[in-house]
C-alpha cells in the first residue's frame, strides 16, 4: 500500500470515528433530517473545497474563495430577482467566478505576485465588490428575499438527498477523473511537486495554474448559487470565511499545501469531517465561536500532523529502499 | 564645456533617478494626495483632522514595525489583528473588574504582553520547527485567537468608565496629550526608536536580512535560523499587543470586533513601504511610510464621503498595486525577464542576424 492510499485511508478512518462518536454520543445525529442537513453543509464547503484541492495540488493557494463565494452569489440573487431561469443564474455565478479566478491567475502569472498575497487581496476586492451588489433600501442592508421560483426549486431534494449534495459528487468524481487520467492533471501534479523541473520537461506552467484558479473561482459560483437558493437572500456574510474552511477540509483530506499530492476525495473526506465537527459541536451546544477555535486548531494540527506522516512515509521509503 | 554639458544631463538624470527611487516615490505619492484633498476636501489640512490621522498612523505603525521583523524573514502574519483584539481585551477586563486601580491595570498590561508571547512562541515553533507555511499558521490562529477573545469576553464588550480623579492610568495611554502630541504617537515613536536600532545596530537585526535573503545560506554560515524566526514572531505578537491595548484605551470600548480587519491595513502598509514579502528586503522607513500613507489614505476615504463598502475593494486594489510595482522593480533590477519577452528578443536578434548575412 503506498503512501497516497495509507493518507486517504487515514481521512476515511477519521471521518467513520468523528459519525461513530457523534452517532453514539448524541440523539439524531443519524436522523434522516439531520443527514440531510450535514450532506448540505458539507456540499456547500466540499464543493469550494474541491477548487480549492485543484490550486493548491498546483502549488498555490487561493485565499479569495470567500469573496469570490461572496461576489457570485450577490450577482447571482440579482439575476434571479430580475425573473431569470434557474440555469441562467448557475451560469451567471460560474461565468463571475470563472472571471475572478481568471484574475486571479493573471495577478499571479503576469504580475508574478506571490499567490497569497494577491489572492488575499483580491479577496478584499471580490467581498467589497459583494458588499456593494447587495441588497438596499435607502442605503441600508436588507436581507431580500429572491422571489423566483425557478430559481430556489434548486434548493430542492430528492428523498433525503439535496440537488447540490448530488452536483458536489458528481463534480468531485469529475475532478478525481482528470486528476488522475488526463494530461492536465498530471501537468498539475507535477507543477505542484517540482515548478522547476515541470516546466523544463514542458509543462506549460501559466496554463496549467489559469485552469485550476478559473476551476476554483467556478467552484465557488456553484456553490455561491445553491447556498443563494437555499438561504433565499443573499448577503454580504455569504462567503465569510469559506476559504478558511476549505483550507481546513483540504487538509484534513489529505491535499498538502506544498502542493503536488492529495486529490479530490480527500476533499470530499475533508469537507464531510469539517461539516461533521460543526454539525455534533452543535449538538453539543457548543457555540459558533469555539467552532472556530476547533476549526484554527485543526488546521494547525493537520498541517504538522501531515509534515510528520510524510516524513515518517520518507524514512520507510528509504529503509525499504536500502 | 564637457564639464557643463556633464551637470546639464545629470540635473535631468538627478530628478529621473530621484523619480525612480524609492523616496521619490513616496514623495510622488504623498504629493498626489495631497493635491487630490486640496481640490475635494481643503479640511484635510486642518490641524484636527490631522492629529486623528496620526492616531490611526501610530497604530497602524507599531503593528507595522512588528510585522517588519516577520516579512524580513520571509514570513507572514495574519493573526495581528486578532492578538490586538485580545491583549486589548485582557487589560480592559482587567481594568474594570479589578476595580480601577494601578494594580488591576498591571495585571491586564501584563497577561495581555504574555498572551504576546505566547503565540509568537506558538507561531515561531510551528513554522521554524515543522516547517509549516506561516500565513497558513497564523490564519488558523486568527480564528482560534478570534474564538478564545469572544469566550473570554463572553460574547460583550467592555465599556471602561473614564475616571475624574487623577490616577487614570487606562485613559491616560490612549488619550493624554504630552508636548502637543498624544500617547499613542510617542509610543509609535518609541517602538519606532527600538525598531530602528534592533535592526540597523544589533548582531540579530542585520543576521535577521541574511535568515530572509537565504534562510539556507544563513544556516550554513552558523547563524541559528530558528531562534531568529521565533524571536521575530515574539516581536511581532508584542507589538501587536501593545496596539491592541492602546486602541481599545483610545476608543474606552474593548472586544471581539477590536481591531478587526487590521491585517489587511498592516498589510497594505507594509506592500506600499516596500518591503520584499519574499523577505531580506526593506527597512524601518519603509513600514513607517506605509503607515503614514494607510492612515492618509484612510481619512481620504471618509473625508470624501466615500461609502465604507467601498474600503476593502479600494484596500485590495491598492495592495495589489503596490506588490505589482514591487515585484516588477526587483524583477528588473535582478534583470529577469519573462519567457515571452525572451522569445521576442531572441526573435528580433535572429532577425537581425539573417538581414545582416544576406547583406
Amino acid at each position: 500500500m503506498n503512501s497516497k492510499r495509507i493518507r486517504i485511508l487515514i481521512s476515511f478512518l477519521l471521518v467513520v470515528i468523528l459519525a461513530l462518536f457523534f452517532g453514539f454520543t448524541t440523539e439524531s445525529f443519524f436522523s434522516a433530517s439531520n443527514l440531510s442537513q450535514l450532506l448540505r453543509d458539507a456540499a456547500y464547503v466540499g464543493t469550494i473545497a474541491l477548487g480549492m484541492c485543484c490550486v493548491i495540488i498546483s502549488g498555490n493557494i487561493d485565499l479569495s474563495a470567500g469573496g469570490m463565494a461572496c461576489f457570485a452569489g450577490c450577482i447571482c440573487a440579482r439575476l434571479a430577482l430580475a425573473g431569470m431561469p434557474a440555469i441562467v443564474c448557475i451560469l451567471g455565478a460560474m461565468a463571475i467566478g470563472a472571471i475572478m479566478g481568471f484574475i486571479n491567475s493573471l495577478l499571479v502569472n503576469r504580475l508574478h505576485i506571490a499567490p497569497f498575497v494577491a489572492t488575499l487581496a483580491a479577496g478584499f476586492v471580490y467581498s467589497g465588490l459583494g458588499l456593494i451588489f447587495t441588497f438596499r433600501e435607502n442605503g441600508r442592508i436588507v436581507n431580500k428575499p429572491v422571489m423566483n421560483p425557478g430559481f430556489t426549486s434548486i434548493a430542492g431534494k430528492v428523498g433525503i438527498i439535496y440537488y447540490c449534495v448530488i452536483v458536489w459528487i458528481i463534480l468531485t468524481l469529475i475532478i478525481y477523473f482528470v486528476q488522475l487520467r488526463t494530461r492536465f492533471g498530471m501537468h498539475t501534479y507535477a507543477l505542484g511537486s517540482h515548478e522547476t523541473s515541470a516546466k523544463m520537461s514542458g509543462v506549460k506552467a501559466i496554463r496549467v495554474k489559469t485552469i485550476n484558479y478559473v476551476i476554483c473561482g467556478v467552484m465557488c459560483g456553484i456553490a455561491a448559487a445553491f447556498t443563494v437558493a437555499y438561504n433565499n437572500t443573499a448577503t454580504a456574510s455569504l462567503g465569510n470565511a469559506m476559504e478558511f474552511q476549505a483550507i481546513a477540509a483540504c487538509v484534513v483530506g489529505g491535499v498538502v499545501m506544498s502542493g503536488g499530492s492529495g486529490n479530490a476525495i480527500g476533499a470530499l473526506l475533508g469537507s464531510l469531517f469539517m461539516a461533521m465537527l460543526s454539525n455534533g459541536m452543535l449538538k453539543y451546544g457548543i457555540n459558533v465561536d469555539w467552532q472556530k477555535m476547533f476549526q484554527g486548531a485543526l488546521i494547525i494540527v493537520a498541517t504538522a500532523g501531515d509534515a510528520q506522516f510524510a516524513r515518517i512515509m520518507n524514512a520507510r521509503m528509504r529503509a525499504r529502499n536500502s | 564645456m564637457n564639464g557643463k554639458a556633464k551637470s546639464n544631463v545629470s540635473a535631468g538624470v538627478r530628478i529621473k533617478g530621484f523619480l525612480g527611487s524609492k523616496w521619490g516615490q513616496r514623495a510622488v505619492l504623498l504629493i498626489l494626495s495631497a493635491i487630490v484633498m486640496a481640490i475635494f476636501e481643503p479640511k484635510f489640512f486642518t490641524g484636527g483632522n490631522w492629529s486623528s490621522i496620526l492616531l490611526a498612523i501610530a497604530l497602524y505603525g507599531i503593528m507595522a514595525c512588528g510585522m517588519l521583523f516577520v516579512i524580513l524573514i520571509g514570513c507572514m502574519d495574519l493573526s495581528v489583528g486578532s492578538m490586538a483584539a485580545c491583549a486589548g481585551a485582557y487589560l480592559a477586563f482587567n481594568w474594570v473588574n479589578g476595580g480601577y486601580t494601578p494594580q488591576a491595570f498591571l495585571t491586564g498590561l501584563l497577561l495581555g504582553l504574555i498572551a504576546g508571547v505566547i503565540v509568537g512562541l506558538l507561531h515561531g515553533v510551528l513554522v521554524a520547527f515543522l516547517n509549516l507555511p506561516a500565513f497558513v499558521v497564523t490564519l488558523a490562529t486568527q480564528y482560534l485567537i478570534y474564538g478564545y477573545v469572544v469566550w473570554y469576553t463572553k460574547g460583550a464588550f467592555i465599556y471602561p468608565t473614564r475616571l475624574n480623579t487623577g490616577g487614570d492610568i487606562f485613559y491616560f495611554i490612549g488619550n493624554q496629550r504630552f508636548l502637543g502630541l498624544a500617547m499613542p504617537v510617542w509610543i509609535f515613536i518609541i517602538v519606532v526608536i527600538i525598531t530602528a536600532f534592533i535592526l540597523s545596530k544589533t548582531t540579530y537585526g542585520r543576521r535577521l536580512y541574511a535568515v530572509g535573503g537565504s534562510n539556507r545560506a544563513a544556516e550554513l554560515v552558523g547563524i541559528n535560523t530558528k531562534r531568529h524566526t521565533i524571536i521575530a514572531f515574539i516581536i511581532c505578537s508584542l507589538c501587536s499587543s501593545l496596539a491592541g491595548m492602546v486602541l481599545v484605551s483610545m476608543n474606552m470600548v474593548s472586544g471581539c470586533t477590536t481591531a478587526q480587519g487590521y491585517q489587511g491595513d498592516v498589510l497594505m502598509a507594509m506592500m506600499v513601504g516596500g518591503i520584499n514579502l519574499a523577505g531580506g528586503e526593506g527597512d524601518i522607513s519603509g513600514a513607517v511610510f506605509g503607515a503614514l500613507f494607510v492612515g492618509i489614505i484612510n481619512n481620504m476615504i471618509i473625508l470624501l464621503g466615500i461609502p465604507s463598502d467601498y474600503k476593502d475593494t479600494i484596500q485590495g486594489v491598492i495592495i495589489i498595486a503596490a506588490v505589482a510595482i514591487n515585484v516588477y522593480q526587483s524583477r528588473k533590477a535582478a534583470g529577469i525577464i519573462s519567457p515571452a519577452k525572451a522569445r521576442r528578443i531572441a526573435e528580433k536578434a535572429a532577425k537581425e542576424e539573417a538581414a545582416k548575412s544576406s547583406q
